[in-house]
């Protein structure tokens, strides 16, 4: 049966597809935007009640995965302007400054990459940086796709996602090396 | 194109695919530029390696939590309640089982995920309100049609086995037989429901989940061979046409509440039916509302109905303050009515401990907590108080509705008291009955001083109202229901072999006896309720401690038992609550067990420690003791121990340290420090020392004052070890200042909650007239020495005293407190001018607490400070205790009162009063003062071997007496005969020897009184009695 119509049929049968189907991709992506276990678990909660919710307003012709993504991404986005009127918003942009600083070395091998050194790396970064790691790099979307995912321009993305590899890479430097040395 | 350009294109294009063609243009490039092939590389492995790292870091981080979906659903249902109507649905779901059962018959749980439809969709109608279907004399109709067709299916089930793969749902299965369940590891089956009559044993094998959420098997015993056994949260009752009740009032449903905020108190306006069909609870008029208790029963919210109170106040003086919340229900029914027919109901409650104990605060025997009240008044609860517990209703109540009464599971009479605690009732009233202005707390009844109307008194969890009578099936499958929310999956007994896993984070297990054995490990939330724990081997948890909570805490959970319970520890864990009705507890294993007010009659302690005391604080925000000279940090100055920190007696994280106000904002000269130790302040004890006043004209003095690490928000009962500054309480200094004077403050807030005036040699009042309500209305009560006075104007004398103070009404929090709380503060103006001043006292304990204590719980830490700091009699009584050679008891803050004491081990306390006293072994010391009662006995013997010391700090003998040589002592002993060859001086006139067998000629017996107490020595061949 189409997911959309077990979730009318059935709302808690429906939560048990969503969470059999989609918990693992949307956990890992919540927890990359996230960064904290709770937090992110909390969100794909959200999201598939909310998913639940407004069924009627998906549309059956587009991929289920993408309107459940862009519920996640509206939740989070909301989560953090809520969370920015009580920080400044100096900080994200001081953040994004800091991954602008220096330039990681010239040449890369390829690594394989611990998980955890990659939590870290990510945990690092400014909740719009994680954003774009988790379409680019998670999802696997294109420029086009996350420009309208993110509703920012394709320019804007590219920055961000240049910006966010930079800071990955400076983080992982060390594990670049190590591994690298290693092999 | 430069190759500066063609780069910015790969990027770009690996941006769009990893993999895929780049565009031509680039290509052609890349043909003839190796500078840009190599960056393509370089870049592409760089992303392949940033693609694959984070996909590796971000996969299968964890599995969803088990009741993930339910949760949803339900938050799903809780959003979309006010869509639904009024509407009763029928859902084909036993057929659902019955096709499951079918798999079952080949012995294989079939991978269909039967799941219990939480949600009913809207457009089918069923039964309406009060529209009697299959009532009243229980026909085998619909409702009994769930066990019919699964008696369809084989009766027993010799062997259930998962099928492939993930996570199973069962909704029912009947259990008529012993059965063996295999879970294939990485199989997770979850049975929602075992029913079935007879008392059977499951067994568990395979290396994967089961999960039991409900049972209604009354003996049933789990055996887990191998794997995982876990709690589960059990679905919400069905809302189908069996099951739906016509009122569900449920405390852990948020969603339903209508809250009204004051005084940091979320007062419960209305609460609205829990299946979302209208109906909805609301305060009374007159009375108190409910609140959101502070407290959770098996990790869900309760209401508190707070303590009782008297509509007729004169009649108890004691239940005056009380909150006495209520509630009427109202709109029952499409016509919205006030009344309703009655069938079956349920309910989930705890009468309140000070509802018990209310006796002990003053009052008489009144009629107990009702739970489903009439107007008038009928469905009276009996009487109690005074400590027992009530019983269900007063024999001249409405005959119709103490017939059918069950408490947690076991029908009985309506005269069966209840004990403390949660339980689970069910009634079922006299057909025709109907409740008008049905009513959640309210009573009345006659007591010694007249007719008292009384409302709250306990704490509710859920109310279950059904219109019409039920079928015994599903009667049973609501209560079972019910337990295993609220009060725990019950079973008989589990059994966890080697390398079993227990995992209670879920929900809680009530077990009648737990057997953990080899490497069997218990992990999650301290959610165990058992009867009698059994221990076969040490390595449940690390460093031989017990611990159910998976190593965050060596806090047991609070435990229960009825009837003789036995505890085997290895390491050191704590209890912070035990309730026992009646019987024994016993002490095994070479660890120590701490337990915090155990409410229980008789003690065994057979091997290692057990500590009682009601001074482990868990719940309290700090507990200070200025004795405990590890939890201070200081530096020298001025030839002083000046403070720098001083913990929390269990969390060295939260900590009291000087004050950041050095300066007082208003007149910066004022300097402010900590206070200090001093060596021998009063008494024998150290005390935190504040010093002397200092202000801003008198800056000579000292000025201590500490502030809390933590806000302190939501503080309930407080308490301190105090003694004002004699130099204070005669401080008068120039000729403006003294009379008027304020005086030092134990607790204060920045700018409240100051003492009252004195000075000039008199002490001061204890509170002044501008301190905020909440400290002195409501239940805000002081107590100074144990006795209850007038905050305001009660002056304490001079010396150490006892401070205890409950804050605020119904269990309010004061939110003034927050992050401001110091010790040693006072603020207030002198004279004309206004000032601060600091210092001018000492203080020796604190100890605060968020939750309301039970009376008797505040009055035993209140009792054990006066003990400790002022030498205050504090008896705590027991029937019988024991304890074994080798096994030491600690009872350090009471004298122990005891029918019986047989020590062959080590007591220590304060004193010992029994009535008799034997000793059975050799090596019994007594760290205390033993007083023998009047016609008390000691009894000696019989031994095994030789006769020890019993060491004694001193004896008395409190009229006539019998000291008593038990069974053989001449076999005992060396194989001889003995008589007593000497006695002398022996001026205790009334002690009678009975020592019939005593002959010989190694034995010598000296009895001798002296001005500390009477003296007894025997010795004979070396071996000594002594009592000195």
């Amino acid at each position: 049966m189409d997911i959309g119509e077990e979730i009318r049929a059935d709302a808690e049968r429906g939560a048990q597809r969503l969470v059999a189907e989609f918990w693992d991709r949307l956990y890992g992506a919540s927890l990359i935007l996230c960064k904290d276990s709770h937090a992110a678990e909390d969100l794909v909660f959200r999201t598939f009640a909310q998913a639940i919710l407004k069924i009627d307003q998906y549309n059956p012709e587009q991929p289920f995965w993408g309107w459940l993504y862009a519920i996640l991404l509206n939740y989070f986005r909301g989560d953090l302007r809520k969370m920015k009127a009580e920080v400044a918003d100096e900080a994200d942009c001081g953040e994004i400054a800091a991954c602008m600083e220096g330039e990681p070395g010239a040449e890369s091998r390829l690594p394989e990459l611990d998980a955890e050194v990659v939590r870290r790396a990510v945990a690092n970064l400014p909740p719009a940086l994680r954003e774009t790691v988790v379409l680019r790099y998670f999802e696997d979307k294109t420029l086009q796709e996350m420009s309208k995912l993110m509703d920012v321009p394709v320019g804007t993305v590219k920055s961000r996602l240049h910006l966010a590899r930079r800071g990955l890479k400076r983080s992982l430097e060390e594990a670049f090396k190590w591994k690298g040395e290693k092999t | 194109m430069n190759c500066q350009e063609y780069r910015g294109m790969i990027e770009d294009a690996l941006d769009i695919s990893l993999h895929g063609e780049l565009e031509a243009h680039i290509n052609r490039h890349l043909e003839h530029c190796a500078e840009c092939r190599a960056y393509l590389s370089a870049r592409r492995a760089e992303h392949i390696a940033l693609f694959e790292g984070v996909n590796r870091a971000y996969s299968h981080m964890r599995r969803p939590p088990a009741d993930l979906a339910r949760r949803i659903a339900r938050e799903v249902k809780a959003k979309s309640a006010e869509r639904r109507g009024w509407r009763r649905l029928s859902l084909p779901r036993w057929a659902l089982v019955a096709a499951s059962l079918v798999a079952l018959a080949g012995f294989v749980f079939a991978a269909t995920a039967v799941v219990l439809p939480l949600l009913n969709a809207d457009g089918a109608r069923g039964r309406e309100y009060g529209q009697a279907a299959n009532a009243a004399t229980e026909p085998p109709g619909a409702n009994d049609a769930v066990p019919a067709a699964l008696a369809a299916a084989p009766a027993a089930v010799p062997a259930l086995k998962s099928a492939q793969p993930k996570s199973t749902v069962e909704d029912a299965v009947e259990v008529s037989a012993d059965t063996n369940i295999v879970v294939e590891a990485g199989d997770t089956l979850k049975i929602e429901y075992v029913y079935g009559d007879n008392p059977v044993t499951v067994t568990k094998s395979g290396g994967g989940r089961l999960e039991i959420a409900t049972s209604s098997i009354t003996n049933l015993s789990v055996v887990i061979a191998e794997g995982a056994f876990a709690s589960a949260r059990p679905a919400a009752i069905p809302l189908d046409d069996t099951f739906r009740p016509s009122l569900r009032l449920d405390a852990s449903d948020a969603d339903t509440f209508t809250v009204s905020q004051s005084n940091g108190t979320n007062f419960l306006t209305k609460v609205v039916d829990a299946d979302g069909n209208g109906a909805y609870f609301s305060r009374w008029s007159g009375w108190g509302y409910p609140y959101v208790a502070a407290e959770k029963l098996n990790g869900l919210g309760l209401i508190d109905f707070g303590t009782m109170k008297d509509k007729n106040s004169n009649n108890s003086p004691a239940m005056t303050s009380g909150n006495g919340g209520m509630f009427a229900f109202n709109n029952i029914g499409p016509e919205g009515k006030s009344s309703m027919p009655l069938g079956d109901f349920f309910f989930v409650w705890k009468d309140r401990d000070d509802s018990i104990d209310h006796e002990l605060i003053g009052g008489k025997e009144f009629t107990g907590p009702n739970l489903l009240g009439n107007n008038p008044g009928w469905f009276v609860r009996g009487d109690g108080g005074g400590g027992n517990g009530f019983t269900f209703y007063t024999v001249g109540m409405h005959g119709g509705v103490k017939e059918h009464i069950h408490l947690d599971g076991q029908k009985v009479n309506y005269d069966k008291r209840v004990p403390r605690g949660f339980h689970l009732l069910r009634n079922r009233v006299k057909e025709g009955s109907s409740v008008n202005v049905g009513m959640i707390g309210y009573t009345s009844g006659s007591t010694a001083v007249g007719r008292m109307w009384t409302a709250g008194g306990f704490v509710l969890a859920e109310a279950v109202i059904y219109s019409n009578r039920l079928s015994e099936a599903t009667a049973k499958r609501v209560e079972a229901q019910l337990q295993s929310k609220w009060l725990g999956m019950k079973l008989n007994a589990l059994t966890l072999n080697e390398g079993a896993e227990l995992d209670v984070s879920a929900f809680k297990f009530s077990i009648g006896t737990m057997d953990i054995s080899g490497t069997a490990t218990v992990t999650g939330e301290t959610n165990l309720c058992f009867k009698s724990l059994v221990r076969t081997a040490s390595a449940v948890a690390a460093a031989g401690t017990f611990a159910v909570n998976g190593g965050n805490s060596p806090l047991l959970p609070d435990i229960a038992f009825d009837g003789d319970a036995m505890f085997d520890v290895a390491g050191t864990s704590r209890v912070q609550t035990v309730s026992a009705t009646s019987d024994r507890f016993v002490k095994t294993g070479a660890g120590e067990l701490r337990l915090v007010d155990p409410v229980m009659s008789n003690i065994t302690v057979l091997a290692g420690t057990l500590s009682v005391s009601p001074l482990y604080v868990r719940s309290a925000e700090y507990h200070l003791d200025a004795n405990a000279a590890d939890t201070i940090s200081w530096t020298e100055s001025d030839g002083k121990k000046l403070v720098s920190q001083w913990r929390d007696m269990e969390d060295a994280s939260r900590l009291f340290k000087p004050t950041s106000y050095r300066k007082y904002s208003w007149n910066s000269s004022l300097f402010v420090r900590g206070p200090y130790v001093t060596a021998n302040a009063a008494g024998d004890k150290p005390m935190m020392d504040f010093g002397t006043f200092a202000n801003a004209n008198h800056q000579e003095g000292w000025g201590g004052c500490l502030e809390p690490s933590l806000s302190l928000t939501g503080l309930h009962d407080v308490f301190a070890v105090w003694q004002d500054h004699p130099e204070v309480k005669d401080y008068t200094y120039g000729s403006d200042y003294g009379t008027d004077f304020y005086g030092p403050c134990i607790f204060g807030l920045q700018y409240y909650w100051f003492r009252g005036t004195g000075g000039n040699g008199s002490s001061f009042a204890m509170h002044h007239g501008t301190a905020p309500d909440s400290m002195y209305k409501g239940d805000g009560l002081v107590w100074i020495d144990g006795v209850e006075v007038e905050g305001k104007t009660f002056r304490t004398g001079d010396g150490i005293h006892v401070y205890s103070q409950r804050i605020s009404g119904g269990g309010a929090p004061i939110e003034q407190m927050g992050g401001a709380m110091q010790a040693g503060v006072k603020t207030t103006s002198e004279s004309t001018s206004v000032q601060g001043t600091y210092g001018g006292l000492m203080i020796g304990e604190v100890l605060m607490f968020k939750e309301c204590l039970t009376d008797r719980l505040r009055m035993r830490i209140s009792g054990a400070l006066n003990a400790k700091w002022r030498g205050a009699t504090n008896e705590w009584a027991y029937g019988e205790v024991s304890v074994a050679a080798g096994a030491t008891l600690n009872h350090p803050f009471a004298d122990l009162v005891a029918d019986r004491l047989e020590l062959g081990g080590t007591l220590a306390a304060k004193s010992v009063k029994v009535r008799s006293l034997a000793l059975p072994a050799s090596g019994a010391v007594l760290d205390g003062e033993l007083e023998l009662g009047a016609d008390g006995v000691l009894s000696i013997g019989p031994s095994a071997g030789a006769f020890g010391t019993l060491r004694a700090n001193g004896v008395r003998v409190a009229g006539e007496g019998i000291i008593a040589f038990i069974g053989d002592i001449s076999t005992s002993l060396c194989g001889q005969s003995f008589r007593i060859v000497e006695t002398e001086n022996v001026s205790a006139p009334g002690i009678t020897w009975k020592a019939p067998s005593l002959r010989g000629s190694g034995l010598r017996a000296v009895l001798s009184a002296k001005e500390d107490g009477l003296y007894v020595t025997f010795s004979s061949s070396g071996f000594v009695i002594s009592f000195k």
